[in-house]
């Protein structure tokens, strides 16, 4: 009787390690799933946010529809060569770029080479993605930040 | 004898699983950023492209090409870059070659280049610009 019960009670030994090992084991894939899908979640937002950025920089500098700031004659763009008057009115049309755009946050400035803000529009937050680009104003070079999140 | 072999195996189990696990999740984890290259090709071309596009810089880069140096053109490139990032910068034309920001380089970084051929008053030149990350400035 006495051999029966100690069995028993090595049977359950086992079965609580066993219970244990998985739960642990479950415990690591879920804690390591949920990383995971967290980083991939924020590349991914990350990602899009980065390469809005690019194409608002590589617009800005190569075509003439606004926000674009590149001195055009007709349809022609010359890329890199901004306009002083799109510059000029830069900000005053940004509002309406944005309305084209609900729900997608975009923020764009030109600096010059000192570091100081010639022209800028639209605010973003502090974990955007931005690039910078560079660029002639008069002759000038500029350095063209394009963000977005 | 037999409870202390199943623990055992146990623990050896849970480690291989956990290891397992682990390098299955590590390369999903550090995809980090996904343009970053895209953007230096984008800053190679920019770079040359405001260097042949601006009368001052041509002639800057005209004289470099002759003289084998320039400083006006390399204190713009120098403070471009100060906007831009710390990157290294390449420039040659006709055999000569300069450097801008590249002190305390490591190797093994990837190198965009691009090339611009220009007129330089006599005859047409080729320059060549390259750009890399500097990782140890």
């Amino acid at each position: 009787m006495k051999k029966n019960q100690r069995k028993r009670g090595v049977f359950s030994t086992d079965v609580a390690i066993a219970t244990l090992v998985l739960m642990t084991i479950a415990f690591i894939c879920v804690l390591s799933l949920n990383s995971t899908a967290r980083s991939l979640a924020w590349d991914s937002r990350l990602g899009l946010a980065e390469s809005s950025a690019l194409r608002l920089a590589d617009f800005m500098l190569k075509d003439c529809g606004p926000p674009a700031l590149s001195e055009c004659d007709a349809q022609f763009a010359y890329s890199h060569v901004l306009s002083k008057s799109k510059v000029n009115a830069f900000a005053a049309g940004w509002a309406q770029f944005e309305s084209l755009r609900p729900g997608k946050k975009m923020a764009a400035k030109i600096l010059g080479l000192d570091g100081k803000t010639i022209v800028e529009a639209g605010s973003i937050g502090t974990d955007a993605a931005c690039v910078r680009r560079v660029a002639l104003l008069e002759g000038k070079e500029v350095i063209l930040e394009a963000c977005s999140e | 004898m037999n409870r202390r072999k199943s623990f055992v195996f146990s623990i050896e189990a849970l480690v291989a699983l956990a290891a397992a696990v682990a390098i299955a999740a590590y390369p999903l984890a550090d995809a980090g950023t996904f343009y970053g290259e895209v953007h230096m090709a984008q800053l190679v071309q920019d770079l040359l492209e405001v260097t042949v596009k601006s009368p001052e810089n041509a002639g800057a880069l005209a004289s470099f090409a002759s003289a084998g140096n320039s400083p006006v053109l390399e204190g713009k490139y120098a403070a471009m870059l100060k906007q831009l990032g710390n990157y290294c910068l390449r420039l040659e034309a006709s055999g000569k070659s300069m450097e801008v920001n590249c002190g305390n380089m490591t190797a093994g970084g990837s190198e965009f280049s691009a090339e611009r051929i220009f007129w330089d008053g006599a005859g047409f030149t080729a320059a060549k610009l390259a750009l890399s990350f500097n990782r140890g400035a």
